[in-house]
C-alpha cells in the first residue's frame, strides 16, 4: 500500500514538475528561435558567395542533456509492451535538438551563416543492465562563415 | 541562393495527443492484458489437468510439499496408524494410478489437504477431533475421491500452470519452483461444491466397501453447527460452507444404495 | 543553307550576370560537376549538340540564356566535317534535344497524406534551379516494438539472421521521420530538402530512435 501511495506521488510528480518545466523550456526555445533566426544554418557545404569575401570559417558546436521525468518513463515502458511510437520521448529529444541548436547558433552571433550543420544524439547516465534512459544528449555542430564587413 | 527566415507554425516532431490519454489507454491495455492472461491460465488448468501423467505429477510434489515444511511431524507412532487405515483403503476399495502417503504435521489446524503426487497431508488437529476410526477412514476417502477426479491439481489454480512448465523445463528443484511454490498458499486450496459432493459420494462408497456399512460418515460434519463460522476450521470444512446440504446429501445417498449403519470402532489420537 | 544545326558552347556570359552563378546553374542545368563547368567556361568551344533541327537548336539556346550564358548555333554545311575541331571530351551527358529541363526525371517523395517532395542527399537538385533556401528542417519518431516481437528477437539472437521485425520497425520509423520533416518543410513554404542526413540512436531499450534533417530550399 505505502508502495503504491509513493508510486502515485511520484508519478504525479513527474506529471506536474515535467510539464511545467517542458513547457517553460519550449516557451524559451520559442524566444530565442525568433532572435536567432536571422542566422541561416544549412546542410549543405557550399558556401553560397564568393571566395574572396570570406573574412574567417569556424567550428561551432552546441549540446544539450535532458532528462527524463518519472511520468514520461512510465508511459515509455509501458509502451514498450505494446509497440508503436513512444510519444512520451518525441518532445524530450525535441527540445535537446533545438536547444544544442540554439546554442551553437549563439556560440556565432557574428557569423553570416552556419553550413554544413550535423547533428548527434547519444545517451547518458544509463547504468549498465538498468532499464530505461538517464538522460539523452543531442549535439549540434558545423563551420561558421563570417564574410567581410564590405561584402 | 537567398535566405528567407522563417519557423514553422506548428512542431511535427511531437504527436498532439494528451499524455494522460496516453496513459489512460495504456494502462487499459496493460489491464486487459492481465485479464486475459488471467483467464488464459484458467482455460490452461482444465486443459492440463487430465493430460498430466502420474509420473509427472509425482515429480511436482517437490514444491508443494514445501509450503507445509515450516510446520512440525507429528509423532510417527500416529503417522502410521493413519497410512495403515489409508492402505486398507487403497488395496480393497479405490484403483489409484500412484501409491499415497500420509503425513501427519503437527499443526492445530483441522484440516487435510491433498497434494500432488499422491501426498496427504493431515493436521494434529484433525485427528484430535475424529471420535472413531470409520470417521478418519472417511476423511481419507475423500481426500482419495479428489485425487481419483484429479481435483487436488484443478485446487492447486493458476499456479499450477507455472509450477509444471517450469518442473518440467529446469527440474523439479530448480529455484524458479521453489520461489512459485513458496509463494503458494496452499491451506487455502479452494473446490468447487461439484467437486465436494463427488469426493463425498467416492468417500460413502469406499467406507461401506470397508466396513460393509457407512457408520460415522456424516460425523465429522456434525461437529460443526450448521449455523456456525467455520473459523478455524481449515479447508476440509472452509470450502464447505453449508454442511448440512453435505449431510443431507450423503444420507440421501445412503438411502439410495441401500447402505445400512452400524456403530463406528473408536479411534483415539494419541495411542 | 541546311536547317540542321551544331550547337556550340564558349563560356560566353550574358552581360550583367554573375559568372560564378551563371556556371553554377548551366552545371546544373548539363548534370556536370563543377570541374567538367570550369572547362567549359574555359573560352575552348565545346560542341553540346550536333545535328540537331532549328527548334531544337533554339530551345536549347533559350535555356541557357535564361541560366545566363550564350551559345552559338551553327548551320551544318553539306559535306562539312565540323566534328573536325571539337573536343573529344564533350559534356557527358548532354541535355535531350527536348526542353533541358525535363531532361531528368525527378522521383519525388510520396508522404501519406499525398504530399510532394523531392528529397535528396546531395547538395543539389540537378536539373533544377535551386533560388532559396530556409534553414535546417527536422523530423524524428521513436518506436518500440511490443514485447512479443522482443522476445522473439532475443531467440533470434541466438541463432543469428535477420530481425525481420526489426528490419521492419526501423523502415517505418525512418519513413515516419522522413513525412514528419517533409511536414516541417511544408510549413515554411519548401518544395525540395537537399543534402538529408539520417542518423539513429537507442534512447530507451526496445526503442529506436531515427531523426532526418536536411535544408529545405525553393527550387524553380
Amino acid at each position: 500500500m505505502i508502495d503504491l501511495i509513493i508510486f502515485l506521488s511520484l508519478v504525479a510528480l513527474g506529471f506536474g514538475a515535467g510539464t511545467f518545466v517542458e513547457k517553460r523550456h519550449y516557451r524559451r526555445i520559442r524566444t530565442r528561435e525568433a532572435a536567432t533566426i536571422h542566422l541561416p544554418i544549412t546542410t549543405t557545404k557550399q558556401v553560397d558567395c564568393l571566395p574572396e569575401t570570406v573574412q574567417s570559417v569556424e567550428l561551432v558546436q552546441g549540446s544539450a542533456v535532458i532528462s527524463v521525468d518519472y511520468f514520461k518513463r512510465l508511459l515509455a515502458s509501458l509502451r514498450n509492451l505494446f509497440g508503436g511510437n513512444v510519444k512520451s520521448y518525441e518532445s524530450l529529444i525535441d527540445r535537446a535538438r533545438r536547444e544544442a541548436l540554439l546554442r551553437m547558433k549563439e556560440k556565432a552571433p557574428q557569423a553570416h551563416m552556419i553550413v554544413n550543420v550535423r547533428i548527434e544524439t547519444a545517451t547518458v547516465g544509463r547504468k549498465a543492465n538498468k532499464k530505461g534512459v538517464g538522460c539523452l544528449e543531442a549535439l549540434a555542430y558545423g563551420t561558421a562563415v563570417t564574410l567581410k564587413e564590405s561584402a | 541562393m537567398k535566405y528567407t527566415p522563417r519557423l514553422p507554425e506548428r512542431n511535427d516532431n511531437v504527436s498532439p495527443a494528451s499524455p494522460i490519454k496516453e496513459l489512460a489507454v495504456l494502462a487499459g491495455g496493460l489491464l486487459a492484458a492481465i485479464v486475459g492472461i488471467y483467464l488464459l491460465l484458467g482455460i490452461a488448468v482444465d486443459i492440463i489437468v487430465p493430460r498430466l501423467s502420474p509420473a509427472v505429477e509425482q515429480r511436482l510434489a517437490g514444491p508443494f510439499l514445501r509450503t507445509v515444511s515450516h510446520f512440525d511431524d507429528a509423532a510417527e507412532g500416529t503417522r502410521a496408524r493413519v497410512q495403515r487405515l489409508l492402505d486398507r483403503l487403497q488395496t480393497d476399495c479405490a484403483e489409484l494410478p500412484f501409491p499415497l502417503q500420509v503425513h501427519v504435521k503437527a499443526g492445530q489446524t483441522i484440516n487435510a489437504l491433498a497434494f500432488p503426487g499422491g501426498h496427504i497431508v493431515i493436521f494434529q488437529g484433525l485427528l484430535d477431533e475424529v471420535a472413531s476410526e470409520n470417521e478418519l477412514a472417511f476423511v481419507l476417502a475423500h481426500e482419495m475421491g479428489h485425487y481419483i477426479h484429479r481435483d487436488h491439481l484443478r485446487g492447486i489454480g493458476r499456479a499450477l500452470v507455472f509450477i509444471t512448465v517450469s518442473t518440467l523445463t529446469l527440474g523439479p528443484d530448480s529455484p524458479v519452483a521453489n520461489v512459485l511454490g513458496s509463494a503458494l498458499n496452499l491451506t487455502e486450496m479452494r473446490f468447487s461444491r461439484a467437486q465436494e459432493t463427488r469426493a463425498d459420494t467416492f468417500g460413502l462408497d469406499a467406507l461401506h466397501c470397508l466396513y460393509g456399512h457407512v457408520g460415522g460418515s456424516t460425523d465429522f460434519f456434525q461437529k460443526i453447527p450448521a449455523d456456525q463460522d467455520p473459523g478455524r476450521f481449515g479447508h476440509y470444512f472452509a470450502s464447505h460452507p453449508e454442511n448440512r446440504r453435505r449431510i443431507d446429501h450423503l444420507e440421501e445417498m445412503t438411502r439410495a444404495r441401500g447402505y445400512v449403519s452400524a456403530p463406528p470402532i473408536p479411534f483415539s489420537s494419541s495411542e | 543553307m541546311s536547317d540542321r544545326f551544331n550547337v556550340i558552347f564558349k563560356g560566353e556570359v550574358l552581360s550583367g550576370v554573375d559568372p560564378l552563378a551563371a556556371r553554377k546553374t548551366v552545371a546544373q542545368l548539363l548534370k556536370v560537376d563543377t570541374a567538367k563547368a570550369e572547362e567549359l567556361f574555359g573560352g575552348q568551344p565545346t560542341v553540346l549538340r550536333r545535328d540537331v533541327d532549328r527548334t531544337t537548336a533554339e530551345k536549347i539556346q533559350r535555356a541557357l540564356q535564361n541560366a545566363g550564358a550564350d551559345c552559338e548555333l551553327v548551320p551544318l554545311e553539306d559535306g562539312a566535317a565540323p566534328a573536325a575541331d571539337t573536343p573529344a571530351d564533350s559534356p557527358p551527358a548532354p541535355p535531350r534535344a527536348d526542353a533541358p529541363q525535363e531532361a531528368v526525371v525527378h522521383h519525388y517523395f510520396e508522404t501519406e497524406e499525398g504530399h510532394q517532395m523531392i528529397v535528396t542527399n546531395i547538395e543539389t537538385i540537378p536539373g533544377k534551379t535551386i533560388v532559396e533556401h530556409f534553414g535546417l528542417v527536422s523530423g524524428s519518431t521513436i518506436r518500440a516494438k511490443h514485447i512479443g516481437r522482443d522476445i522473439m528477437a532475443s531467440l533470434k539472437n541466438l541463432v543469428g539472421g535477420e530481425l525481420k521485425g526489426y528490419t521492419q520497425l526501423m523502415a517505418e520509423s525512418r519513413r515516419q521521420a522522413t513525412e514528419r520533416m517533409i511536414a516541417q518543410a511544408r510549413q515554411i513554404g519548401a518544395n525540395a530538402i537537399i543534402n538529408v542526413r539520417y542518423s539513429t540512436s537507442s534512447v530507451a531499450q526496445g526503442a529506436a530512435e531515427l531523426y532526418a534533417y536536411g535544408t529545405a530550399v525553393k527550387f524553380v
